[in-house]
Parts: C-alpha cells; sequence; structure tokens
C-alpha cells in the first residue's frame, strides 16, 4: 500500500508515463488537479478525449491536423512545389513559427533507427516519394534533426531521390554556428560541420 | 563515492524524467554500464553532441556506491565516427555491432577485447570499407570473443583432425566442422571451401589488427558470410533487430 490514497497514486502513475514528466512533477500537477473545481477538471478530460477523437494525421503531409488536407498543405498561398522534410510534428511546428518558411511539408514520423528496428518501411518515405511525383513537387529539403539518426534518414531519402527523380532539387538545411554563438565555445563537430557548409559571400 | 574516466560508445540513449537521459555505453574496463545524465536534454556543456549513440566519447562519471546507479558527470567527444551517418548500410551495420556485442557481452560481463573490436569496427565503417568483409570479419570475431567460435580443428563425428585439404561441412547445430565423409552438404549444414575454412580460422582467432589486411576472395567471402549469418542466428537464437536491415 503507497502512502498516497490509491486513486491519487494511479493519477501520478499515469501523468509520470508521459514525455517529460517526473514522479515530483506528476505528483505537482496530481495536486493540483485535486484542489481545481470539478468544472475545470471535466473541461481538461473533455479537451483530453476530444484531441484524441478530432486530430488526426493529414493524407498528404502526415501533419497532426483536424482538418484533412491540413491547413497548410490547403494554403494556396504557399509554394506547393517545395517541400520541407521534417522528422515529427514538433519540428514542422518550429520551423513554422519561426516564419522563415513557405512552402509546404512532409512528416516522417520518426528516423532510421536500425537499434531500435526502425526501418524505412516505418516512415512516410514510401509516401513522400508518390506525393514529388504526383504534385510536380520541384524541390525538397531535407530537415531532419542533425543527429546519427537523422543525418542517416537524410543521406537515405536523399539518395531515393537522386535515383527516382534525378531532376529534383534537393538540400540539406545547413549545419553549423548558431545565431549569437560565440566561436571560442563551440564544440569540434559544430565547427567542423560549419567549415564543410560555409557559403560564398555576395557583395 | 567513487569516480570514474573511460573512453566510452554510446549505445542507447532514451529520455529520462524531465530533463535527464538514461545512457547504455560500452567502457574497455568495465563493459556494457547503464547511467543517468543529470540534466543531459538541456546541458549545452557537458553533454554537447556527446551522447548520440555510435559515438565515441571520454566519460567522467560516478557511482555513489558499490551495485548504485551511475551517474554521468560530462563528457568529450573522441570521434563521432561520421561515415556511419552517410548512408543507411553503414548505419544498419555500426547498429548491428553494437547489438550483438550488447547480447554477447550483457551488463556485468567485461572484455576489453570487445570495446577494442566495436571501435575499430566503427571505424572501419565510418572509413568506407568493404561492408561485406567488416561484418564478416566482426562476426566471426565477436562470436569467438563470446565463446561461439566454430570447431574447425578436428571432425564432430570421426574426430579426424583437419589438415586444409578438402571440403568441409558446418554442422549449425552443433557449431562444429565435420568432414564429407561423416556429413552431407544440406541447407542447414552448408559447405566451405579449404580456402574459406582457413579463412574463418583466421577470422575467429587472428588478432584483429592483423584481420584488415587478410585475403578473402568473393567465394570465401559469400561462403564464410552464409556460414556466420547462421551460426550467429542459432546461437544468439533470436533475430537481431538491426539484421534484417543488413541487406
Amino acid at each position: 500500500m503507497g502512502i498516497y490514497p490509491a486513486p491519487l497514486e494511479v493519477l501520478v502513475d499515469r501523468l509520470a508515463s508521459l514525455p517529460g514528466l517526473g514522479p515530483k512533477s506528476a505528483m505537482r500537477i496530481a495536486l493540483h488537479i485535486l484542489r481545481s473545481n470539478e468544472a475545470n477538471v471535466k473541461e481538461l478530460v473533455k479537451a483530453l478525449l476530444e484531441v484524441k477523437k478530432k486530430i488526426k494525421f493529414c493524407s498528404v503531409c502526415f501533419n497532426i491536423t483536424d482538418t484533412d488536407p491540413c491547413n497548410i498543405c490547403e494554403d494556396p498561398g504557399r509554394a506547393g512545389h517545395i517541400v520541407c522534410v521534417v522528422e515529427s510534428p514538433g519540428d514542422q511546428l518550429a520551423i513554422e513559427e519561426a516564419g522563415a518558411f513557405r512552402g509546404k511539408y512532409h512528416v516522417l514520423h520518426g528516423a532510421l533507427s536500425p537499434l531500435d528496428g526502425i526501418g524505412p518501411e516505418d516512415l512516410k518515405i514510401g509516401e513522400l516519394m508518390v506525393r514529388i511525383g504526383k504534385d510536380r513537387i520541384e524541390e525538397v529539403i531535407l530537415a531532419t534533426n542533425p543527429t546519427t539518426q537523422g543525418e542517416a534518414t537524410a543521406s537515405f531519402i536523399a539518395r531515393l531521390l537522386a535515383e527516382k527523380y534525378p531532376q529534383l532539387h534537393v538540400y540539406r538545411i545547413a549545419l553549423g554556428v548558431p545565431m549569437g554563438a560565440d566561436l571560442k565555445y563551440m564544440d569540434r563537430l559544430t565547427l567542423e560541420h560549419a567549415f564543410k557548409s560555409k557559403t560564398p559571400l555576395k557583395t | 563515492m567513487q569516480h570514474f574516466r573511460s573512453d566510452a560508445i554510446i549505445v542507447r540513449v532514451r529520455e529520462y524524467g524531465e530533463s535527464d537521459l538514461s545512457v547504455s555505453f560500452m567502457t574497455r574496463d568495465k563493459g556494457l554500464l547503464r547511467g543517468i545524465a543529470k540534466g543531459g536534454r538541456k546541458s549545452s556543456r557537458r553533454f554537447v553532441n556527446c551522447l548520440e549513440p555510435l559515438s565515441l566519447v571520454l566519460m567522467d562519471y560516478h557511482q555513489k556506491a558499490e551495485g548504485k546507479a551511475y551517474f554521468l558527470d560530462s563528457c568529450r567527444l573522441v570521434d563521432s565516427f561520421p561515415g556511419i551517418r552517410e548512408n543507411f548500410e553503414s548505419l544498419s551495420l555500426a547498429s548491428y555491432v553494437i547489438e550483438l556485442l550488447e547480447l554477447l557481452f550483457p551488463y556485468n560481463v567485461t572484455d576489453p577485447r570487445a570495446f577494442d573490436l566495436a571501435k575499430a569496427t566503427l571505424g572501419f565503417i565510418s572509413r568506407g570499407a568493404d561492408l561485406q568483409k567488416v561484418r564478416i570479419l566482426f562476426e566471426g570475431h565477436a562470436m569467438a570473443l563470446g565463446g561461439y567460435a566454430i570447431d574447425l580443428n578436428k571432425c564432430a563425428i570421426c574426430g579426424r583432425k583437419y589438415t586444409a585439404k578438402g571440403d568441409g561441412v558446418i554442422l549449425m547445430e552443433k557449431g562444429k566442422f565435420s568432414c564429407l565423409k561423416c556429413s552431407t552438404p544440406t541447407e542447414k549444414h552448408p559447405l566451405l571451401s579449404p580456402q574459406a575454412i582457413s579463412g574463418l580460422r583466421a577470422v575467429q582467432g587472428g588478432a584483429w589488427e592483423t584481420l584488415k589486411h587478410l585475403h578473402l576472395s568473393p567465394e570465401d567471402l559469400t561462403q564464410i558470410g552464409h556460414v556466420l549469418k547462421m551460426h550467429v542466428a542459432y546461437r544468439i537464437g533470436k533475430r537481431l533487430k538491426s539484421a534484417k536491415y543488413l541487406q
């Protein structure tokens, strides 16, 4: 028997199983829920159920959406011939918040990781290949994370694209020194990438 | 509290709690370990670019008491093996190397040669060596280190010593060799030429540093590769997750 009442322990267990939440934060949230009035808790439960019921994957880009196709895929103001490939909806959201890209997206839902048994068939790579031919895409920007798995995924997709669509322009997002950083504090790998990705200055 | 500093190969990294990471890593002196990198998800100084699977790092870590969990203090990247990231085939083989060594040398089983083998193999893969050859050299050597070398010295049935003349058959279920007088080649009992047998002997018993100079013909490589693939499957008893991506 635990030191807390059973229903509270169950709630803490459930919350602690969520990504990014440890037992202490889970307990803090559980106690907050306990202190909240019943109407607020019902609203929370309703929101949780609705998100599960209404949110689905866009049939074009596989981003999460409540309409199909999603707002971005339906937006005529966006460049339909440019696709940015990202690993997860969170990555797409980060790019969208930056406002730096006005094309369309394709969400892979993961990265290649043979050690975890994740191969090309587990990602939305086949769908990307079909989409490029169907939607007459001219440019693909591979924006997977600069991790071992993300880099291998980008290389894998780039090779497939080169074989199937040799006329397609394929880019990798630049890797290197972040804005506002100090070179003195950069690690070796970042500096290596920065020098590999050097670009000519336009004067 | 005991502090340690070791070369380590990062094996797996998982999110743990709010800002920590649970890291499996292979060291030369203590074998496979698991530790917690407190604040590892947010740290831009102590663990920058280091906690990437299949990277070689110099790791500082500590253990509060014998038998308790390890805690990672900081890491410095020694080699990221960049060639591994350049294509899926290299990543798959590198993953296979780590997965097989994890099974052969699990937690609490230490053999410095396993760490040296992992480090050298990842280096070969990263530098763009022939992946088929690297796989064969690695598999044969790793299985031998793990105590699963195929006995090629004498026929398992008649006991006659093998003198490197004539074809032989590998009895997969026994992990042993048989002469052609005692066994006939079948799907489960693959045939090996004398050259392939001496090649496999060298792979299993030779010093790892000298193996890269070992000459094996394409036919030998195919025969040895087939035998080792079946041998790993028989001895390990399960299909490795990364194995299906090796073709």
